[in-house]
């Protein structure tokens, strides 16, 4: 099933990594964000998924998180935490937030879309 | 001549004499006037105060002769003190005793004696008051008498004596005994003045009496300051709860070690103090020591925020790696040729390792600092075995090797889910890694000895060399450099397993023989719930027990919650469905009911719909027991749905009876007791041991007192000795308590129940334990109450 996904990430080479990754493993639809505000602006409600970094400067993911889920247009679209920081009760953190699941970094660069899917049907 | 006998107890007497330390000393006019007193009163020349010691009488007082002592064995005295009588001889010539006698013979040429004893106050005669002359005489029966009255007289001085001087050793022990407690106390306080640790003592009403001077300097306040106000002020708001709490726990006669809370420094800004203390309850004294930990809390934290920086650091950038090498050798980005593929699968391999070694460093940090902590669950092992292989198939794959489970018996363990994972894929991906091709690696689990499960992990691999058998658990070991670089391992994987398992209470070991594989194995303690222990002899439930219903249609789990739950005092009913659970609340009243979601036929969420659209079951309380979370529900919310909890499987025992115990209690048919007794180790006891019973404890008449006016009380326990009245004194209060409670006497005193009113049964502590008491009260009560009051 092809997909829509904003990826935001403030490193430019996780980016680049992530959509490839989507785009040429499962020729899937990409866009970029590298913050949470630029996320805010590119946001619409027709992507499917958002992978949403959680340490960025300026607007943090969990802030960025909050942001989306105050707007009515936006509130449906599930968001994927992908954080280096993955410690269990961390985890246990982002999933009271409101994300639909976590994805640890460094990712399997084969299996992402995998990983996103199984968590999107779980 | 006969020579006199020596008494029995001579030793005792000879003590009390030389008690007397009398002699060999000084004439005193006291003893010389007492024997001129007696040589006047019989008309003699010669009158004696004779004191007979192990070898010869000495001569405290004498009148008319010079000598000082004399043997004793030619003594006159010597025959008084073996017979304790007195002594008369009228002619010593005509008296074979002494005609011969060379005090007869030769000087002082004795022919007249007469010896009145001188007893001491255990009654021994220590010597004689005697009057002697050269003719012979006769005594009159008056003069005798006057005699042995002035001998009492002097055996009064010399008791006397022995007073006084008992006295003064007794001063002299006390003086020394002073003086000393006076150094132990000065040197005490030059201990308590330089210790670097806040040593304090409090009392019970929760003020400091004594610190030292370390308080000041760590808290900023004069030592007045804090000596001034409950102590309890100075601790931090959110710490007070548990203070108070841990200071009860010392007053109790507990001790305590390892306590943190903070307290106020005079700038405002708040310390970490870690505690040790006990108590004296005799006294009613709190001693603690506390020492200032702000500085390691401080250290502790800016550890954890460094490392978590570095890892998150670290692992940023190996996304990247990882990511680019992954991308290119999956072949995504265009082919490649097969030797820069190889080589770049080299680099990826190593990345995926790196990673993983940053996981590890994590934990080993965490391990080594104690920090770790367990989610312990009680969880289906065989459950975790079979997720276990299911994770590592892939990996097997890899390696050409196959994991077979055994089937093993349906054990429960209390763990945490994911370190217990941890654990068994480290085992699993190391039995893989070093499996032939083809190999099979094999997980089972068996009842092993003191209770424990044995999980074992065998593979068909090389075997582990015996030289290298003693280092398999330490860091950073592997076989050799060309294994590491095969297998990929980061050489903490072993070290963390094994941790693991210690954490749980386990053991972890192997066994290998080179060219036959390894088999590695690890314990763990099998949980047997309260429940499953109590399955076997539970007691019926009381009549007035509340009634839950339990709906849920696999056997296994419904016979463990339904276990749980009449372990607890409940009666319970199972049902494998929903229509089956409507038709028992049609029939029979429910006060509670337990509910899964995946039933057969109506669904749980459509049942629970409809039970809240009747108006008789609008508000039962449903706490629903199912396998996903309340994210199930989709955008229903639970408490629309007015539940009372959300428990997902395996059933978490503990929750699952603070759910049903808020019912109860809300329901206000929960069972009061009210429990006055003086021994806190009896009132900590009983409480315990009274599960379902909501024991409220007074330790004194006047409490109980104020106890009683909270009531309702179901049940009263009875201690009669109490510090400030006869227990007994509260049964007219307790009688005219609405409802009556059940009054169970559990005392020292042995009382018979029949005959004081107003009791209904009386049990000694000498026989009886806490639990018979419970025991009676339970039965007494499930008689006495009917259904519990419904609020």
């Amino acid at each position: 099933m092809s997909r829509r996904v904003l990826i935001v990430d403030d490193d430019p080479d996780i980016r680049r990594i992530g959509a490839l990754c989507l785009e040429r493993v499962a020729g899937w639809e990409v866009v970029q964000a590298a913050s949470g505000s630029e996320c805010l602006e590119r946001m619409d409600p027709d992507f499917d998924v958002i992978l949403l970094d959680v340490m960025m400067p300026g607007m943090d993911g969990p802030t960025t998180l909050d942001a989306l889920g105050r707007r009515a247009s936006t509130r449906e679209v599930p968001v994927i935490f992908m954080t280096a920081r993955v410690q269990l009760d961390e985890v246990e953190e982002y999933l009271e937030m409101g994300a639909q699941g976590v994805i640890a970094k460094p990712f399997d660069p084969m299996g992402l879309a995998a990983e996103v899917d199984s968590i999107l049907t779980r | 001549m006969k020579p006199p006998r020596v008494p029995d107890g001579e030793q005792e007497r000879l003590a009390d004499l030389f008690a007397c330390v009398v002699l060999d000393t000084q004439a005193e006019p006291e003893f010389d006037d007492a024997a001129r007193v007696a040589a006047w009163v019989a008309g003699t020349p010669i009158a004696l105060v004779s004191l007979v010691d192990g070898s010869r009488q000495w001569f405290k007082a004498r009148v008319g002769l010079d000598a000082t002592e004399t043997p004793r064995d030619v003594s006159f005295c010597g025959h008084v003190v073996a017979s304790d009588r007195t002594l008369i001889v009228p002619d010593a010539h005509a008296d074979e005793r002494f005609a011969d006698n060379p005090l007869v013979t030769g000087p002082p040429h004795v022919r007249f004696y007469a010896g009145a004893a001188l007893h001491s106050r255990s009654g021994h005669v220590l010597g004689t008051l005697c009057v002697i002359d050269h003719v012979p005489r006769e005594l009159d029966a008056q003069t005798i008498l006057m005699l042995e009255a002035q001998a009492r007289q002097v055996a009064g001085l010399l008791e006397l004596r022995r007073r006084v001087r008992e006295h003064e050793q007794a001063q002299g022990a006390l003086t020394d005994a002073l003086a000393e407690r006076d150094d132990a106390r000065r040197s005490e306080a030059r201990w308590f003045e330089l210790n670097l640790d806040m040593l304090c003592i409090a009392n019970f009403e929760g003020m400091f009496t004594r610190l030292n001077p370390a308080w000041s300097a760590v808290l900023g306040y004069e030592l007045d300051e804090l000596l001034s106000r409950p102590f309890i002020e100075f601790v931090h708001p959110e710490d007070r709860d548990r203070t108070n709490a841990e200071a009860a726990h010392l007053g109790g006669g507990g001790v305590t070690i390892e306590f943190e809370n903070r307290y106020r420094h005079k700038d405002g800004t708040w310390r970490w103090l870690l505690w040790a203390g006990t108590s004296d309850p005799e006294v009613g004294e709190i001693y603690a020591v506390a020492r200032d930990i702000t500085e390691r809390k401080r250290l502790d934290v800016m550890k954890d925020e460094f490392i978590s920086t570095v890892s998150h650091e670290l692992r940023t950038p190996l996304t990247s790696i990882r990511g680019s090498l992954g991308l290119v050798t999956g072949g995504v980005l265009g082919e490649v040729p097969d030797e820069v593929r190889s080589v770049l699968k080299i680099a990826e391999d190593n990345s995926v390792r790196l990673g993983r070694l940053v996981n590890d460093l994590l934990d080993m940090e965490k391990l080594g600092a104690g920090r770790l902590q367990l989610d312990r669950r009680q969880l289906p092992l065989a459950e975790l075995l079979q997720a276990a292989c299911e994770a590592n198939a892939g990996y097997a794959a890899r390696h050409s090797a196959t994991i077979d489970l055994t089937p093993s018996p349906p054990f429960m363990v209390l763990a945490d889910r994911h370190r217990l994972a941890q654990v068994l894929d480290n085992l699993l991906s190391n039995a893989c890694k070093f499996s032939p091709p083809g190999g099979r690696v094999t997980l089972r689990a068996e009842p092993w000895e003191d209770g424990m499960i044995r999980v074992f992990v065998t593979d068909e691999g090389p075997g582990i060399p015996p030289e290298f058998q003693p280092h398999v658990f330490d860091r950073f070991e592997q076989a050799d450099g060309s294994t590491s670089a095969v297998a990929g391992g980061t050489g903490l994987g072993l070290a963390i397993a094994r941790s693991i398992v210690e954490l749980h209470g386990g053991r972890i070991g192997f066994s290998s023989r080179v060219g036959r594989g390894t088999t590695f194995w690890f314990e763990l303690a099998e949980e047997r719930s309260s429940a499953q222990q109590l399955g076997a002899t539970l007691p019926p439930p009381p009549p007035g027990a509340a009634h839950v219903l339990v709906c849920e249609d696999d056997p296994d789990v419904a016979s463990i919650v339904g276990l749980m739950v009449r372990a607890r005092g409940y009666r319970v009913t199972e049902v494998r469905s929903a229509e089956e659970a409507w038709e028992v609340l049609q029939a029979v009243r429910v006060d509670a009911m337990t509910l899964d979601l995946h039933l057969p036929g109506v669904d749980g969420l459509t049942f629970l719909q409809q039970l809240r659209a009747d108006e008789r079951f609008a508000d039962l309380p449903v706490i629903v027991v199912t396998g996903t979370g309340s994210e199930g529900l989709g955008p229903v919310r639970p408490s629309a749905l007015g539940l009372t909890d959300w428990l997902r499987k395996p059933v978490d025992e503990r929750r699952l009876l603070r759910a049903l115990d808020g019912v109860r209690a809300q329901r206000g048919g929960a069972t009061r007791v009210l429990h006055i007794d003086d021994d806190p180790v009896t009132r900590r006891v009983l409480t315990a041991v009274a599960p379902g019973l909501d024991v409220v404890t007074a330790a004194t008449v006047a409490e109980a007192r104020a106890k009683l006016k909270e009531g309702p009380w179901h049940g009263v326990v009875l201690d009669l000795g109490l510090p400030d009245g006869d227990g007994l004194d509260l049964l007219p209060e307790i009688k005219s308590q609405r409802p009556t409670p059940s009054v169970v006497i559990f005392s020292g005193r042995e009382v018979d129940a029949e005959h004081v009113d107003g009791v209904a049964a009386a049990l000694a502590k000498s026989v009886r334990d806490e639990g018979d008491v419970v025991e009676t009260l339970r039965e007494l009560l499930g008689r006495s109450r009917g259904r519990p009051p419904r609020g």
